[in-house]
């Protein structure tokens, strides 16, 4: 019915899936009818960017979302942006306040 | 020294995860072999001991020992790719216009909270899953919905 799908770094990537009762590898929830995938992304100090650089990604973002907003106004069916969020360097794996979490 | 992970729909919810070298596609081992080096290898747990079997358990965790300084042609950064579909949206009630720019006074008012002093920022976004008739392509014609990479 559920999943989630996580990112994060200590220095080097982890990622971690779940599903609600199985599939590993290449994977497929059955059971989900999704409407919408959910995505929570974390901009913090902790991963060693400052308050400026964190901003500066955040802007990156707002730009990539404007262009596509403009391209829906002006008469696009499909659009695309992107945002990048920065990574850990956490001295363990990563157990929960992931960077990029997404679920549906 | 990369990878990415992609999410799409087709009635249900599809995902596969890859990482990849400058020489192509990295195998993943199972971290539970004696022989995987978990802090230099790329692997994958499956939630149960032993050989990869047939059946996981309902968790499965990956590692990619490629040092997060490095990830994204060095800038340490996630890069997450989203496509709003039209028809998606149209399916759901949507309009995606409206969840743009919801999207964007949202990520102005982070930035505004980072100005503030604060030092985190969450960021939540929401993407139309596609109602595919087969299972997603990640072509350039059949694009993932989401897709995440470093």
């Amino acid at each position: 019915m559920a999943g989630d799908g996580n990112y994060g770094g200590n220095g080097s990537v982890y990622f971690e899936n779940h599903v609600n009762g199985q599939p590993a590898g290449n994977g497929s929830d059955s059971s989900a009818q999704p409407h919408m995938f959910r995505l929570s992304l974390r901009y913090s100090t902790e991963s060693g960017k400052s308050n400026p650089q964190l901003r500066g990604l955040l802007q990156a973002g707002i730009s990539s979302m404007t262009a596509a907003l403009t391209q829906l106004q002006n008469g696009s069916n499909d659009v695309t942006a992107h945002v990048e969020v920065p990574a850990f360097q956490r001295e363990t794996p990563p157990s929960g306040g992931w960077e990029v979490k997404i679920q549906w | 020294m990369a990878g990415d992970g992609n999410y799409g729909g087709n009635g249900s919810v599809y995902w596969q995860v890859h990482h990849r070298s400058p020489t192509g596609p990295e195998p993943l081992k199972n971290k539970n072999k004696s022989s995987t080096n978990a802090k230099a290898d790329h692997w994958v747990d499956l939630g149960v001991p032993g050989n990869i079997p047939a059946k996981t358990g309902n968790e499965v965790k990956g590692h990619d020992p490629t040092p997060v300084a490095n990830i994204s042609n060095g800038t340490g950064r996630f890069r997450v790719h989203l496509y709003f579909s039209g028809a998606a949206a149209t399916n759901l009630g949507v309009d995606l216009k409206l969840v743009l720019g919801q999207l964007i006074s949202d990520a102005y008012a982070q930035m505004s909270s980072l100005s503030a002093g604060n030092p985190d920022a969450h960021l939540v976004i929401e993407v139309p899953a596609v109602g595919r008739a087969s299972e997603p392509t990640g072509t350039t014609s059949d694009p993932w919905e989401v897709s995440v990479s470093w």
